[in-house]
């Protein structure tokens, strides 16, 4: 089975959608045959030289975060261009199997906020001819990168690694596998601890850049307004 | 009250729109700020988050065209963006505007409507409501709904405001005058 997975991330290899596809493809196995592209690479340097190996896959595996309710602009870019490839002569939709899978990650706590980005998965598959076979939305995000030496059957992990894994069994189950529906998850941790984890990251951050913790608060353009 | 459009020029059902819209809110607002997306494929925000924790509330991103829907828009009531549906989500090049919204967001959570948003960074977050056309599906036209609902509902205070579609089979022309009037009937509310 020939797999084609899209890194829908702009921080490229070092993100939470490339460690999905790591995740999915460490429960496919070493038999599975992936391909990679990254959407942002393909953005700052467009090559539609990989569109005939990606339409001659089975499965096509878009993994993304989620920007501003939605899918990253330069992602739905690279869509498009694929969609444009699909729709030109001497490809017949009709007869394309291709079955197209996704999962989309936020920072928020509820997995439920990705919903509409997988929604707009479902309707480029639709209208691009190809067999939207469901997705994984994950809210609590920013934890699948920084917890991904912890093993996956862990606690805190496993509503998350179980989707992927569920994820990553409908691709294997051949031609005609597919979720049964969305899945919408988050790590095993309270949301407060997951607010508070998650500020005390952006002040270590800040911190580290040379900031006083009140300066994240700084509201540049309103003093810009009343100078 | 201030209002922000941001519409794409190069498309004639979102200039006709926009005429409408702008005529709506000149009538009833004291500022109208316009920023039309055509001028360019603007750099995409790369989600380096250094307008969290480096410079706080800037867009580290060499001076551009998009840094504008941050600086221009971030004082604003209501932000109005006026896009073609590609599969339910805006047009690659009204989003590309759109994801540069971090630098007026806070990094800090807070809960409402049962969900987690981020902090507002100023006293308040403009309430963004979408003006959809072009969609070829109902599917297409009921996930505008929930992104355009979504967008809106960032702001604590957004439920009562509403979008506007130009649906599958209806006439731009007859549409476009409704697009003045809701603009109108969400101003006064």
């Amino acid at each position: 089975m020939r797999i084609y997975a899209i890194n829908g991330s702009a921080k490229g290899e070092d993100s939470n959608s490339r460690e999905m596809i790591s995740i999915v493809q460490g429960y496919l196995g070493p038999g599975a045959e992936i391909g990679m592209v990254s959407q942002i690479r393909q953005y700052r340097k467009p090559d539609d030289s990989i569109f005939p190996a990606m339409a001659a896959s089975d499965v096509l595996l878009v993994s993304s975060s989620l920007y501003v309710d939605a899918l990253p602009a330069t992602l739905l870019a690279f869509l498009e261009r694929y969609s444009a490839y699909l729709a030109g002569p001497g490809k017949d939709v009709r007869a394309r199997t291709q079955r197209v899978f996704a999962c989309v990650n936020c920072g928020f706590f509820e997995g439920e906020q990705n919903a509409s980005a997988l929604e707009i998965i479902a309707n480029f598959s639709a209208a691009s001819g190809l067999r939207w076979s469901g997705g994984v939305g994950i809210g609590t995000g920013e934890m699948i990168g920084s917890l991904k030496d912890v093993p996956l059957d862990s606690s805190i992990r496993k509503p998350v690694t179980r989707a992927l894994r569920a994820l990553a069994e409908a691709i294997a189950a051949g031609p005609d596998g597919r979720l049964g529906e969305n899945l919408f998850v988050h790590h095993w941790l309270p949301f407060i601890l997951y607010k508070l984890a998650g500020e005390a990251g952006w002040r270590k951050q800040a911190k580290q850049n040379g900031l006083k913790r009140r300066e994240i608060f700084l509201k540049p353009l309103e003093s810009a307004n009343t100078r | 009250m201030k209002i922000g459009i941001l519409y794409d020029s190069t498309e004639s059902e979102s200039r006709a729109l926009y005429e409408a819209l702008r005529a709506a809110a000149a009538r009833s607002c004291d500022r109208v700020v316009t920023i039309d997306s055509a001028p360019g494929i603007a750099p995409p925000c790369i989600n380096c988050f250094q307008c969290w924790i480096k410079n706080p509330g800037e867009c580290v991103l060499p001076h551009d065209p998009a840094i504008e829907f941050a600086n221009q828009f971030w004082d604003a009531d209501i932000v109005v963006i006026v896009s073609r549906i590609l599969w339910g989500g805006y047009s690659m090049r009204v989003k590309l505007y759109l994801d540069r919204i971090l630098p007026i967001l806070h990094p800090y959570f807070v809960k409402h409507n049962g969900e987690m948003h981020h902090r507002l960074r100023y006293k308040s977050l403009p309430v963004f409501l979408g003006v959809g056309y072009g969609a070829r599906t109902a599917g297409e036209e009921a996930t505008f709904r929930a992104i355009a609902a979504a967008n809106r509902d960032q702001n604590p205070k957004g439920r009562k405001y509403s979008h506007f579609l130009v649906g599958i089979g209806e006439a731009l022309a007859e549409r476009t005058s409704a697009c003045g009037e809701w603009l109108a009937k969400e101003v006064s509310k």
